[in-house]
């Protein structure tokens, strides 16, 4: 047997496919991306067709339990009394305005140290004590109550919930495949940003039908403005904040409201009832 | 403050996945001009696999000759082949690792056996170790190769 010495060839590595990594990193990445955001479009849609179809007495049924849990964390017992009263009967008073609403709402009162408020599936307005408290009159309050319930009236709440999930359903898959530590980070990331990008029109709606019931209500639509001023003044809406944050910057709200006040023919004059 | 709190999680990964290629890049480069210049200086060795030594090969001395090289992936490798992983086909960030260890390992048996004034390698094998972390299955930390063979001294 010969043996026959032979460097072998440099270009001819039969052991490694000639791609480049970047290249590869940039189809891969890409064609997955395009995959989970078109797979996440489609589940979108899908929650859009099914939150129309679903009846809200199968809703209160399912999740009419919820307000029997908020006294669990309720600040209830921290409030003025007479004040949480008036609140209900406000609520009620406003869900009046709605003949069509599907369901009898429910306020409850969560702890929060900043003024919120959310619409519940099930039926249930939720605010935090911070909000109460910090109501100056009737009016303000009721663009607040009407706000959510321009939310359960677009079903809102029942679009937000289908879309988290798909967007944990999309989570675990991707971060099944990946093997890269930071990936759940980053999709969370992208959650974040895409879920609001989303609900700013929501908003908007919402608010506007909280202005319509307001309108309804007192027949004007003065001191619910004020609401937003107090947020420009303790928040201060910096441009970056503005566009990472769920509700759209304060001022452009207020000049959409104005606007919409305009087109409806609404006035704005008229005395501010005082809160208890 | 939110927006700080985001571009740092964004860009973290991002700045490690360049970060770690071109480290890695350059790393893998070098190595792989190391290897090519030491296959040419070696490549009058004879290396077989033969289990018997072959006609006309008279042995007069023999020695086990054990050699092993470890290497080990980086962050940007493993990435993409995380995204292999999801929708399959060959694995082409850990192919030069491979190759490179291989080779490596071979190579280094060859100079042990050279420095000891032998003539020859014969029933050279090889075996893979994959190094793992601990508690997760798929995450590769490194790759270690072991080349063995009998080093032998011809009349």
């Amino acid at each position: 047997m010969r043996f026959s010495p032979r460097a072998p060839p440099d270009d001819q590595n039969v052991n490694v496919t000639p791609v480049h990594p970047l290249r590869e990193f940039a189809v891969l990445w890409l064609g997955l991306s395009g995959v989970a955001l078109a797979i996440f479009l489609l589940l979108t849609l899908g929650v859009e067709l099914a939150v129309s179809r679903i009846p809200p007495a199968l809703e209160a049924k399912v999740f009419g339990g919820i307000l029997s849990e908020v006294p669990k964390f309720s600040a209830e017992a921290e409030l003025d009394p007479q004040r949480l009263e008036r609140a209900r009967e406000l609520l009620d008073r406003l869900a009046g305005h709605w003949p069509e609403a599907p369901y009898r709402f429910r306020l409850g009162v969560i702890p929060g140290d900043e003024p919120n408020a959310m619409a519940v599936p099930g039926g249930a307005v939720l605010v935090t004590a911070a909000l109460l408290e910090g109501a100056e009159t009737e009016n303000e309050l009721a663009f607040v109550l009407g706000h959510e319930l321009g939310h359960f009236r677009n079903r809102d709440h029942l679009r937000r919930m289908g879309r988290g999930f798909v967007l944990a359903l999309m989570l675990s898959v991707l971060s099944g495949g990946l093997v890269e530590p930071s990936a759940p980070a980053l999709l969370q990331l992208v959650d974040q940003l895409a879920g609001r990008t989303l609900d700013r029109s929501q908003e908007l709606e919402a608010d506007r039908f909280g202005l319509t019931l307001v309108a309804a209500e007192y027949g004007h639509v003065a001191g619910s403005r004020r609401f937003f001023e107090k947020l420009e003044e303790t928040r201060g809406s910096s441009r970056v904040e503005a566009w990472l944050s769920t509700h759209p910057a304060t001022a452009s709200r207020l000049e959409e409201l104005e606007r919409f006040a305009g087109e409806q023919g609404l006035s704005a004059i008229g005395e501010p009832a005082p809160l208890p | 403050m939110e927006a700080f709190v985001i571009l740092f999680q964004l860009g973290v990964p991002v700045a490690l996945l360049a970060f770690t290629y071109v480290i890695g890049s350059s790393i893998e480069k070098r190595h792989y001009a190391d290897v090519l210049a030491r296959e040419k200086a070696t490549a009058r060795f004879p290396v077989l696999n033969l289990k018997r030594l072959p006609e006309g090969w008279d042995a007069s001395d023999g020695e086990l000759v054990v050699a092993n090289v470890v290497i080990s992936v980086d962050y940007f490798k493993r990435f993409l082949a995380g995204l292999r992983g999801l929708v399959g086909g060959r694995v082409t960030s850990y192919e030069p690792l491979i190759d490179r260890a291989r080779r490596e390992a071979v190579l280094r048996a060859k100079e042990y056996a050279i420095a000891r004034g032998f003539d020859g390698l014969v029933n050279l094998r090889l075996e893979t170790t994959s190094l793992a972390k601990a508690n997760s299955r798929q995450d590769l930390a490194g790759l270690e190769i072991l080349a063995y063979a009998t080093a032998v001294k011809l009349r």
